[in-house]
């Protein structure tokens, strides 16, 4: 069974400041090479700081923006093909995209009932007299009952939740396979969160649905995601199924993140002595040369500066873009508030 | 999950309400429009017709504006002129705002190339001077009320261009922008559907603010004498009345007054307007 | 033990819109002593940044403290006149806020507001001012600070204008900062960085924080005591493990299973129904029991008072009355 949605070698770049008659001055690798699959019925995060590439990843397989190099295949079909004209266009109903703001992805000068026709309109989802009977169809599955209290209202009168819940109703309209969640809970109350994560859940179950789920959120991504794909300035730097990478982190930058990332537990949160990582993460205008994490990286030798490091198979699903990914392999098990020395 | 409780929407009258200035502008600007609409149908008095009355009378009741020199009645030309300056203001405005809105969406929408030649045609109408280009084009095509109105439209698609272009740039980027394309929308559907309405608040602000600019330069345009002859406007009333100034205040005064209070009005409803295409004074 | 620094006594604030009055504030306890780390909890719209606020007196109209007093270092702040009030802001009781891009002035050189901050507190002279703000931001960890200091802000990125609303903060060695969500527009790894750095800072100055915060994982490892807000009012008060071991009130209960924490894996995740309260019209009784699982038939009738459980443990809530506990005014 190939996977639902590949991505091979994927390149974006974008021009930046404008030098003489508006040439650009120079280039932004915002994503360099990335491969990247999600099996049907799959739910994969994407996990990564700023200016690692997540959300252009995320727009390129939208075809919000054009990626410079590389291929993003859906069922085997090749959505940059150039020689198919609009070639998007017929994936729109496959892919959708739930946005980080439920504040500013909903029209502000739009009903409900508009936003929600809009896609059962141009896909011709359901007959035009029966699209309202629709739209209050999906505000009843994404909790929003009775549907037709809502239809009419506009989107400053509803809670952050609630345009959520509106916003995943807009994505299921078109009955998709794969959709892309973007930060979908991080602008969330966490009462509110559990409540979205729940229904993702509920509509995964029931549609049959995919999701790559980028987020930053640590938590998030040990409870609901199957594997975990870990970027850094535009690469892969680690991926593997949700319990190893937790368990047997194989990358420094995975480790980092595991060690920085909050915990709610203070006995455990305070036994913590990492060692934070030093500096800022650098502009994704000129990457650091050899291993782009090697400025921050407490254990980077020599040839870390020198040598982009290859792709090592960690075995069971599992892949670093490491020099010393199997010394780390070899380390005990990752837990929590124990202390580590990575030298 | 229940339905919370919403709090009520205020309606556009009461948001437009909370700015008194505004209510006493949109006051003004409707017995303006009701002179010029409904006079005709009670005046006594042809605009035009000469010696109606004594010539360079006062105020008085039969002439509640007084008459001029040639004994027309000021009233009844005041608000012929009033209806030709309402025109001309409303039509320019129009027109320009149309135009602007085109021009600057498809630069504002598209960027780089269009918006490059889109501005600089705009840069063009911007730098010409006014007045200059408003002689030109009347000495060219002639004074009538169309040909002034064109020419006010001309000169003032500029500003509302470069508005309506900015507004566009900022909200092309925003998520719903994105969301509207993702679920398949069309691109004249993104522009027409999508951004427009979000950017037409400072639009109509501007465009009200423009009929008040309109009317004044139409009626600078009359005093200079490029007017039409035959419809008279406020502005050919204070021009014609220039001599007259000093021995018949009413026929300059009545006319300069309704010119005012025309603009007057205009920019108060214009700031009511804000607030109420504001999505964020309804969360008040 | 002695006197808190700061101590909060029935707190009132209230934003008089056109819609109706917003009880934002209402009744608000709270205490830092000298040293400790104190975090505010709670989801957005509960107020508890509203508190800080009016911890500071920068509540702007429509928003007006209403009643209560906030003790400091001795002197009741809401009835200093706006001289003395000025004097102490930004000096013995600084703070820092979650955006720096809008607490910063982008057309002044970093070091230079800096320079201005100490200056407000001190009595320096230029060249003095400005070897003290170069100290601070090299002590905030800014290496190349002789560069630094003039930058401009957007010159900077996040996690370096965090460091230096910090540096501006500590300038003037304050005895308590009030940090307001400071890393949540932070990247994770940065996010860790600032809030060592502000540990470290706590320890080296004796400086007292109060941290306002949705992100129990931040109070679980930077606080000693902490208070959950919910719908404008204190409803449980605790020392840090006993609240994450032993949660009395229903809403802190429900909040906690509703966390995921990246330690365990969850299967079932919990949420908690409904949505927080409209503060124009607060639901009767308990504002919290049209959302509560373990409600009582009192609940929606007669708001519960502040019961003391234990030692520096209170929860606001009918379930401990029986417990015999003794109601705290």
């Amino acid at each position: 069974m190939p996977p639902l949605l590949e991505i091979c070698g994927l390149e974006v770049r974008f021009s930046v400041g404008a030098g003489w008659f508006g040439a650009p001055r120079g280039f932004v690798h915002a994503v360099d090479g990335v491969d990247l699959h999600v099996d049907a019925g799959e739910i994969v995060a994407v996990v990564g700081e700023s200016g690692c590439g997540k959300t252009t990843l995320a727009r390129s397989v939208l075809g919000l923006n054009r990626p410079t190099a590389g291929s993003i295949r859906f069922r085997d079909a090749d959505l940059l093909d150039s020689t198919r004209g609009c070639q998007v266009r017929p994936y729109r109903r496959e892919i959708q995209m739930i946005f980080q703001d439920p504040f500013d992805s909903l029209n502000p000068r739009k009903t409900v009932l508009q936003t929600l026709a809009q896609p059962l309109r141009i896909h011709r989802v359901v007959p035009r007299r029966q699209i309202r009977n629709e739209v209050v169809r999906l505000l009843d599955m994404v909790g929003l009952s009775p549907g037709e209290s809502y239809l009419s209202r506009y989107p400053h009168q509803f809670s952050g939740g609630q345009r959520q819940r509106i916003c995943i109703a807009r994505a299921i309209a078109v009955s998709p396979s794969l959709i892309i969640a973007d930060e979908a809970v991080s602008a969330l109350d966490i009462s509110i969160r559990a409540q979205i994560l729940t229904l993702l859940q509920k509509l995964r179950k029931e549609l049959g649905l995919s999701y790559l789920f980028i987020t930053h959120d640590l938590g998030v991504v040990r409870s609901l995601c199957e594997r975990v794909v870990v970027m850094y300035l535009g690469q892969v730097v680690e991926e593997g199924p949700t319990e190893r990478i937790f368990q047997r982190p194989q990358h420094p930058y995975t480790i980092a993140l595991l060690e920085a990332c909050p915990l709610a537990d203070p006995v455990v949160a305070r036994r913590r002595t990492p060692a934070p990582l030093i500096g800022d993460i650098p502009s994704p205008v000129s990457p650091p040369k050899g291993c782009r994490f090697h400025t921050r990286c407490p254990m980077a030798q020599g040839i870390c500066r020198t040598e982009a490091p290859p792709v090592v198979d960690c075995g069971n699903g599992q892949a670093s873009r490491c020099h010393f990914a199997d010394e780390l392999g070899r380390l005990p098990p990752f837990a929590f508030g124990a202390t580590r020395s990575m030298a | 999950m229940a339905a919370t409780h919403v709090p009520a929407e205020p309606t556009w009258w009461r948001i437009f309400s909370r700015n008194r200035g505004s209510v006493v502008g949109a006051l003004i600007l409707g017995a303006l429009f009701a002179l010029a609409v409904l006079a005709p149908i009670f005046l006594r008095f042809e605009p035009s017709r000469i010696n109606v009355g004594p010539s360079m009378s006062p105020p008085s009741l039969t002439h509640p504006m007084g008459t001029d020199e040639l004994g027309r009645d000021v009233f009844s030309r005041a608000t012929a002129g009033l209806r030709v300056s309402l025109t001309v203001g409303f039509g320019a405005a129009t027109v320009s705002t149309l135009l602007g809105v085109l021009v600057g969406g498809l630069a504002g929408f598209f960027g780089r190339g269009t918006d490059a030649v889109l501005m600089r045609l705009t840069e063009v109408f911007q730098v010409i001077p006014r007045f200059f280009l408003a002689v030109l084009l009347v000495a060219f095509f002639g004074a009538s009320i169309l040909n002034i109105l064109a020419t006010i439209a001309v000169l003032s698609w500029p500003e509302i261009a470069r508005l309506v272009r900015g507004e566009f740039l900022s909200l092309r980027s925003r998520q719903f922008v994105d969301a509207a394309r993702v679920a398949g929308a069309s691109r004249m559907s993104l522009i027409f559907v999508e951004i427009l309405p979000n950017a037409l608040g400072p639009v109509v602000v501007n465009a009200t603010l423009m009929v008040g600019q309109a009317m004044l330069l139409e009626a600078g345009l009359s005093y200079l004498g490029l007017g039409d002859p035959t419809k008279a406007s406020l502005g050919q009333m204070l021009q014609e009345a220039q001599q007259i100034m000093r021995s018949a205040w009413w026929t300059t005064a009545f006319p300069g007054l309704l010119i005012f209070l025309c603009v007057l009005s205009l920019n108060l409803v214009g700031d009511g307007l804000t607030d109420i295409l504001n999505p964020r004074s309804r969360e008040r | 033990m002695g006197e808190p620094l700061l101590s909060a006594r029935d707190l009132a604030t209230r934003l008089f819109t056109d819609s109706g009055t917003v009880q934002a504030v209402d009744g608000v306890s709270l205490n830092v002593g000298h040293g400790e780390a104190v975090a505010l909890v709670g989801e957005s719209g509960c107020g508890k940044s509203m508190t800080a606020l009016s911890l500071m007196r920068l509540v702007r109209p429509p928003g007006r403290i209403v009643s209560g007093e906030v003790i400091f270092e001795g002197r009741n702040l809401l009835s200093l006149s706006d001289r003395e009030m000025r004097a102490v802001r930004g000096g013995r009781l600084a703070m820092v806020f979650q955006d720096p891009m809008t607490f910063l002035n982008p057309l002044m050189r970093v070091g230079e507001q800096i320079v201005e901050a100490v200056l407000l507190h001190q009595y320096l002279e230029r060249g003095k001012a400005r070897m003290a703000a170069l100290e601070a931001l090299e002590r905030v960890g800014i290496a190349a600070a002789g560069n630094v200091i003039d930058y401009f802000p957007h010159q900077l990125s996040g996690g370096m204008r965090q460091r230096v609303l910090i540096a501006m903060a500590i300038s003037s060695k304050p005895a308590l900062l009030i940090a307001d969500e400071p890393t949540t527009a932070l990247d994770v790894t940065i996010q860790a960085q600032i809030m060592r750095l502000l540990a470290e800072l706590r320890r080296e100055l004796s400086t007292s924080m109060l941290l306002i915060t949705h992100d129990l994982g931040l109070v679980a490892e930077y606080c000693d005591r902490v208070y959950v807000m919910y719908a404008g009012k204190i409803v449980e008060e605790g020392d840090v493990c006993s609240i994450f071991a032993r949660p009395r009130h229903p809403y802190t209960r429900a909040l906690l299973r509703s966390t995921l924490s990246p330690d365990k894996r969850v299967e079932m995740l919990e949420s908690i129904e409904g949505q927080p309260p409209n503060l124009i019209t607060p639901p009767s009784g308990c504002r919290f029991h049209p959302r509560c699982v373990e409600k009582l038939s009192r609940c929606s009738v007669e708001p519960p008072p502040d019961f003391a459980i234990a030692p520096g443990a209170r929860a606001r809530c009918w379930l401990y009355e029986e417990a015999g506990c003794a109601a705290a005014p």
